[in-house]
């Protein structure tokens, strides 16, 4: 069915954005892609007397990299246009693999990832790579911007650290250390994966892996006993070998892991997959 | 909560729709599949799970395929919008459509239109697609009948022989 | 879904008769549960089921009536509501067993509480695994508060903040960590800990001896016996009501 009844708002800067949604307090709701808040809407689980639509704010849009290499994805970013950008593809060739994978090709021509991230729906793929990525979100509210930490802005399902009052302008990759290479991999039997979970390996830095599971969980979390594991491998280990030597670290981390028995999977067999997915997303990286 | 119609105003969305201006006043919350199909009286665009997911309601905006189901109609407000209507131009059909019928690449044919819109894109994004990358643009877009294997072969001949399905000239 | 609490507590049944008889005691102790008011005593009550996942707001007005009950062995309620935004109703299902070990006077008493809970509707079917989630952790909380509740009998040690069980079989069952038995014995009488109990009149008890000893009353006069029956039979019956109540 249609949803309520509601007023559209277009504005065209930011200031006018955040004005309105003063303006109308809990009774109005940002609006982007849709993917997510229009589904609710038209099942009549959520209602709002006004939506403001903010996909013709330009500061929201772009796909940059400033001078010492950070990549700054604009909140308005379809997954579409995230895989197809030459920048992301050149500096970031994992994240844009996750984006051209999401759901199906509407969904990716419509849905934004600053949607994917304020909705905060658990079964979703960007936001557990970002967190393994450590990016840094920039929101904007009415006494100005401020900076999150992915890893700090999941909260719970469908919860995060952004005020009802803020927007979501981008997201902040930090540069990656020459050598690196990230890479995510999931399953699900719908269009929503069941498990994700996303790799960053770092030859040269100090934290060799950064490991990180999503969708099993109300948020994104961090494999913590696997990193640990990968930093006291030895410097020239064979790719064969890395695997050998983290799974115990990843099964005990997986073990740990808060999963519910649902639709997406029983509980064990999402620690299950954590497990399998690691490995992938791991030889991956060494590939 | 009131639901006194004044109080939420109404919109004029303007847009391109099959080549050809087309101009609407509607509420904010009209969802583009029922002013298609219920103003516009084009009936080719299908409703089947309503959650974006079956790919049944499939149509282009500026030649990317979207769910008309969960796209609120004030969204293609100055974009282009087409539909399988705007496909066979002047009662001629369209390389797709044939190599479809050639292929009997559809059964029930309920599918068949948001099927065809997606193809349509597949083929201007990548002219000559793997079997991969066919699978992977059509993954959305669900048919109960078919198996999918003919659909598949009518793409990879239309991709590698597009004189055999190129329009009439007449 | 299937929730489950097994115990076995040093309290006797008429104790834990007192907790889970009072049934605004009881849904005060859901989370979320507001407004418990009395209908028709012991039979009706209704509250105010709240919940709030991010955007996602519930408000369920819910009917409790007590289907059946038999003093001091089992109770069952059932509590139904429907919110009418979401169009969300629920239906829950509460059945509570108390098995008296070695007599009724005896401090030993095994617990069997069973919930079966429905969540139907709009948002359940758009978010089932976000609300059988939320359900999970709501039945961890109250089994927590009932556990807290249930301390004064020397029970188990503070629950464990498990929160969602973790590897619950595929029905769902927060099986209680086996704090029953790893709190006292039964037979050991744990000291107490100093928790004030006063001498009262226990409720629905003491009416029902009182009318069991005027039924003796008649029938002690009917068969030619001294009249003093009628005194004496029903303050037996007060006398039989009087219990500790721990405060």
């Amino acid at each position: 069915m249609r949803p309520a009844r509601f007023e559209l708002h277009r504005p065209t800067s930011l200031r006018e954005a955040l004005a309105l949604k003063a303006e109308h307090g809990d009774a109005a709701a940002f609006h982007a892609g849709g993917t997510e808040l229009l589904v609710a809407l038209k099942a009549r689980v959520l209602q709002y007397d006004h939506l403001i639509d903010i996909k013709q704010i330009p500061e929201l849009r772009s796909i940059r990299a400033k001078d010492d290499g950070t990549l700054v994805i604009g909140a308005l970013s379809t997954h579409h246009a995230i895989a197809n950008d030459p920048l992301v593809r050149k500096l970031l060739p994992g994240y844009a693999e996750l984006s051209e994978q999401v759901a199906n090709i509407r969904v990716r021509v419509a849905g934004t990832i600053g949607g994917v991230l304020c909705f905060a729906e658990p079964h979703a793929d960007a936001p557990t790579l970002l967190c393994a990525l450590d990016a840094r979100l920039r929101l904007a509210g009415a006494d100005g911007e401020r900076i999150v930490a992915s890893r700090e802005f999941h909260l719970g399902e469908f919860t995060t650290a952004r005020r009802d009052d803020e927007l979501l302008v981008s997201i902040e990759v930090p540069p990656q250390l020459s050598g690196s290479r990230a890479a995510y991999r999931c399953f699900g039997q719908t269009e929503r994966p069941a498990v994700g979970v996303a790799a960053v390996w770092s030859p040269a830095g100090s934290q060799r892996l950064s490991l990180w599971a999503g969708a099993i969980s109300g948020v994104p979390t961090r494999l913590a006993q696997a990193e640990a594991a990968a930093s006291r491998l030895p410097q020239a280990v064979s790719a064969d070998e890395v695997w050998q030597r983290l799974e115990p670290a990843v099964t005990a981390d997986a073990s740990q892991l808060e999963a519910h028995d649902d639709l997406h999977g029983g509980a064990e067999y999402k620690r299950h997959l954590v497990t399998v997915l690691a490995q992938r997303a791991i030889e991956a990286c060494l590939k | 909560m009131s639901t006194e119609a004044h109080e939420y105003p109404l919109m004029r969305v303007e847009m391109t729709l099959n080549e050809q201006a087309a101009s609407v006043e509607i509420e904010p919350r009209d969802l583009l599949i029922d002013v298609l199909r219920d103003r516009l009286r084009l009936k080719g665009t299908k409703r089947s799970c309503d959650v974006q997911v079956c790919g049944a309601c499939t149509v282009l905006v500026d030649g990317m395929p979207v769910s008309s189901c969960t796209t609120l109609c004030a969204d293609v407000h100055g974009r282009s919008v087409t539909t399988i209507e705007g496909l066979a131009a002047g009662g001629k059909l369209d390389p797709v459509q044939r190599a479809f019928i050639a292929h009997g690449a559809l059964q029930c044919g309920f599918c068949t239109p948001g099927m065809i819109l997606a193809v349509k894109s597949l083929l201007a994004q990548h002219p000559d697609p793997s079997d991969e990358t066919i699978r992977h643009y059509l993954r959305g877009n669900i048919c109960r009948c078919t198996g999918y294997v003919k659909i598949i072969e009518a793409i990879q001949d239309l991709a590698r022989n597009p004189s055999r399905y190129a329009s009439e000239t007449k | 879904m299937n929730f489950r609490i097994d115990a076995q507590l040093p309290a006797t049944a008429a104790q834990l008769w007192a907790i889970f008889f009072d049934v605004q005691r009881i849904a005060g102790l859901i989370p979320g549960c507001e407004n418990v008011t009395e209908v028709e005593p012991l039979k009706e009550y209704s509250a105010l089921m709240k919940q709030r996942i991010g955007p996602f707001k519930l408000e369920v007005p819910t009917r409790i009536v007590v289907e059946s009950s038999t003093l001091e062995r089992n109770v069952a309620l059932r509590a139904t509501g429907r919110d009418k935004f979401t169009g969300t109703s629920i239906d829950v299902q509460l059945k509570v067993d108390l098995d008296s070990q070695a007599g009724p006077a005896a401090k030993d008493c095994k617990l069997a509480l069973d919930a079966q809970m429905q969540v139907a509707g709009r948002l359940a079917s758009l978010g089932y695994p976000v609300v059988k989630k939320r359900s999970e952790e709501l039945f961890a909380e109250f089994e927590k508060r009932l556990r807290n509740e249930l301390v004064q009998f020397d029970a188990a040690p503070a629950p464990q903040a498990a929160g969602p069980a973790p590897s619950a079989p595929a029905a769902g069952r927060a099986t209680a960590p086996a704090a029953g038995a790893a709190g006292p014995q039964p037979g050991v009488k744990a000291p107490s800990q100093g928790s004030r109990s006063r001498t009262t009149l226990l409720w629905p008890r003491t009416g029902v001896s009182v009318a069991a000893g005027l039924l003796v009353a008649l029938a002690a006069w009917a068969f030619g016996q001294s009249p003093w029956w009628w005194l004496v039979a029903p303050v037996l019956g007060v006398a039989a009501g009087i219990g500790r109540e721990n405060a």
